[in-house]
């Protein structure tokens, strides 16, 4: 009897390998390494009101009813605060553990979700590799999209990327008899062609995943609990990927939405503070696993700096973006340039880029990052 | 190749799935006959069920994804309840190549309206579907062409009609786009959908455009794109991967592109040679099957439309939100289709197919509570899964359990 690491290098047996492909890394072990979990915050997160120039005239003007008073502020420097739902955040920031970065985003700024994704997902290369499948491709990992769908950051176009969508790897509910017997029909499955031997790779992916994660869903217990909401779902599923002893490097959560375009004191609030008990719980929990962690939060694009007519903002152009974890120098890096907004918009002053060099010489060192950015 | 196995080939390439009943009229009638009978539908084809009517102006966000929602729906069932697939395979092609996404469209109306468009000129000279697409309010509005003027023309729709709607990459200059744009100005749509052209905004000079030069109109452009020998290369290609979906031979490519050229590009020739072939029946099976195309062949093989509303958000999880494609290039088809989690949503797809089947199917089938008969497998999945790839006891299972592990196994992803 094949045990499933026997099988999955008996599939690798005759191909020709290349760093991303899944099924080599699956096989490999990184027990230890450093680890880069990038979160998006889907929908464009409004900067101003996540962390607060709340002194500025122009900040209180273009707001009247949405600006965020002094009170309940989480301070961060003389100028600057952090929305109060985001306490935990403070706490790490105050140890010196998170570098916030306002005004990040890209100079061609545009204001369609998708587009601007797109381009941030790609690093400026339309199309082309995601640059988490970038990095891993230098790296010898294979990046993981958790998600609602698999992220244009992961992707490749000569391996499937390899992602989780919805709440578990493979759904039958109730029914592991059949869950078997569905994996060993694929890996039975005589396939003749391409489109073939790429679908038996990626079964052999899913049922990796599923065995991993459901054993661990079933073992220990955790330390903090997460939440049942998206952002809770999210950071458990990355948590428990990681504690199954699942070899990557780099993930990718996608979460949200930050979308407010109406009544978005309250509904920003709610999604802040959710993120923030999640995060928080992710990174207590992985703590005792003893792999170092750096989270890299952003957003496709901020808000407008003016409110619209329902109690929201509009898509707008520069955002924050902020990196946490043990090996990260703390601080704020780049501002708000408030006197001289763009079409309305705040303009960038940190490019998207350096956030990402950044981010990644934070997780594994100046000299991979230099490869890079 | 059998005869048969020829036909059951024609039938999955040309729809969605073969159903017992399809299959038995068509091996009776032949492999030309049905090749004839099935372009005879498709140019008679009118949808049984009109497009959701959407309020006008939509002024609120939840009432245009309502009426989006709404939209999907309707399609979902009208590809489903067909009695022409190829004609509403042909709706999602052009849904693919003029890849419109709603996101940026003020009435979700214009989009059902473009996908009537499709349906009904889809399957007939390009030359006509390309103009209407000229004039077509969703498109227009997508890229930004609703309010170009001839001061500062907006190079998009100029640029995607050169790269994406006609000739292709590298076949164009920058010069080319500038000039173009020029002639796509001048356009407005109005509230209600309409596109008159604006004298004052629009630009009135000589233009040159590739090898036609003076003062041109943007509908002589478009016939003139239409019949383009890169225009034709392209399209053919296209068409020839979506149906035969295996190498095309550079003698067959001339043949096709040459019909192209001197029918104005007419749909129902093209795909009536290439169906009449003999490399139609090339190579493997590999044509994968989009996730919707997976979902109406499932459905139309059991006899269902049942879709509901969750469907709807599911389809974005399975990454073909119908309506709105993730880009101006639309999905990436073939093998992209295939990676880890879209097996996770096949699955989702599978269940959520068996799990609404009413009790009455399986008294129908005259399947009864256990175990499954493998004669009830094969007919109702129309000889598309193999005996040898179902568990060699399928036969033990609970007929649903049965009918799961045979939608969702891997025979059923590629046609």
């Amino acid at each position: 009897m094949f045990t499933r690491r026997q099988f999955i290098k008996g599939l690798l047996a005759g191909m020709a390998l290349s760093a991303l492909n899944p099924l080599e890394v699956l096989a490999a072990d990184n027990t230890g390494k450093p680890i880069l979990v990038a979160v998006h915050l889907t929908g464009g997160n409004d900067a101003l009101n996540t962390l607060v120039p709340f002194k500025e005239a122009a900040y209180k003007r273009s707001r009247p009813n949405l600006a965020i008073g002094a009170k309940g502020l989480l301070t961060v420097d003389k100028d600057l605060a952090l929305h109060p739902g985001l306490n935990r955040l403070h706490e790490r920031y105050q140890q010196g553990r998170v570098l916030l970065i306002p005004g990040v985003g890209r100079e061609d700024h545009d204001r369609s979700h998708f587009r601007s994704s797109d381009i941030w997902h790609g690093a400026g290369n339309p199309g082309g590799d995601g640059w988490l499948a970038n990095l891993g491709l230098r790296m010898n990992t294979t990046p993981v999209s958790i998600g609602p769908s698999v992220s244009r950051a992961v992707a490749c176009p000569d391996h499937p990327p390899v992602g989780l969508v919805g709440e578990k790897p493979a759904h039958f509910p109730a029914q592991k008899k059949l869950q078997q017997v569905w994996f060993d029909m694929y890996r039975n499955w005589q396939a003749d062609h391409s489109a073939g031997r790429r679908l038996k790779r990626s079964a052999a992916v899913v049922e990796e995943l599923t065995t991993r994660l459901e054993s661990q869903m079933a073992g220990a217990r955790l330390l903090y609990s997460f939440s049942d909401d998206e952002f809770g779902k999210r950071f458990e599923m990355a948590y428990r990927l990681i504690a199954s002893g699942f070899p990557a490097q780099l993930l990718h959560l996608s979460m949200g939405s930050f979308d407010t375009h109406s009544d978005q004191l309250e509904n920003h609030a709610k999604q802040l503070s959710r993120f923030d008990a999640a995060a928080h719980a992710f990174l207590e929990n992985l703590k005792s696993l003893g792999r170092p962690t750096t989270i890299m939060v952003y957003s496709e694009f901020g808000r407008r700096v003016a409110e619209n007519f329902s109690g929201g903002t509009d898509h707008g152009a520069g955002g924050l973006a902020w990196i946490m974890g043990e090996n990260v120098k703390g601080g704020i890096h780049g501002h708000y340039q408030l006197e001289d907004l763009r079409d309305g918009d705040l303009p960038t002053v940190v490019n998207y880029r350096t956030l990402y060099g950044k981010a990644v010489a934070a997780s594994f060192g100046e000299q991979k990052s230099l490869a890079l950015f | 190749m059998r005869e048969t196995d020829k036909i059951d080939h024609l039938l999955r390439r040309t729809g969605f799935g073969a159903t017992p009943q399809e299959r038995k009229r068509a091996h009776h009638l032949g492999y030309k006959k049905t090749v004839r009978e099935i372009l005879q539908k498709a140019n008679d084809y009118q949808p049984a069920e009109s497009p959701p009517s959407t309020p006008l102006p939509p002024i609120v966000l939840p009432a245009t994804l309502l009426s989006f929602g709404q939209g999907v729906l309707w399609w979902l069932r009208t590809l489903t309840n067909s009695t022409s697939p190829l004609n509403e395979r042909l709706t999602l092609f052009w849904h693919r190549h003029f890849a419109t996404s709603g996101s940026k469209v003020f009435n979700p109306g214009w989009m059902f309206e473009q996908n009537q468009t499709f349906r009904r000129y889809g399957n007939g000279a390009f030359a006509d579907l390309l103009k209407k697409m000229m004039a077509d309010p969703a498109l227009l509005s997508w890229l930004d062409a609703d309010n170009n003027s001839a001061e500062n023309p907006n190079e998009n729709f100029a640029r995607e009609l050169l790269e994406l709607f006609t000739l292709g990459i590298g076949q164009y200059s920058e010069k080319d786009v500038k000039e173009l744009a020029k002639l796509t100005t001048g356009r407005r749509v109005t509230r209600t959908g309409k596109t008159p052209e604006d004298p004052h905004g629009c630009y009135s000079g000589p233009v040159r455009v590739l090898e036609k030069k003076g003062q041109l109109k943007l509908l002589d452009m478009a016939e003139y794109l239409a019949v383009h020998p890169a225009t034709a290369e392209r399209t053919v290609a296209h068409l020839w991967a979506d149906l035969a979906a295996c190498p095309l031979p550079a003698a067959e490519a001339r043949r096709l592109e040459e019909l192209w050229r001197e029918t104005r590009g007419n749909i129902t020739l093209v795909i009536r040679e290439i169906l009449l072939s003999k490399h139609f029946f090339d190579g493997p099976r590999e044509r994968v099957l989009s996730p919707v195309e997976y979902w109406v062949t499932c459905s139309r093989l059991l006899g269902t439309a049942d879709y509901k509303f969750d469907d709807v958000p599911f389809l974005k999880q399975a990454g073909e939100q119908l309506f709105f494609p993730p880009s101006v290039k639309g999905w990436d088809m073939g093998e992209a289709l295939i990676h880890p989690a879209a097996l996770q949503t096949r699955l989702e797809i599978a269940q959520r197919t068996v799990s609404r089947l009413p009790e009455s199917h399986w008294i129908l089938q005259g399947v009864g509570t256990s175990p499954c008969p493998r004669r009830y497998l094969s007919q109702v999945t129309g000889g598309q899964v193999r005996p040898q790839t179902l568990p060699p006891n399928i036969g033990d299972f609970q007929p649903r359990e049965a009918l799961l592990l045979a939608l969702a196994s891997p025979d059923f992803w590629t046609v």
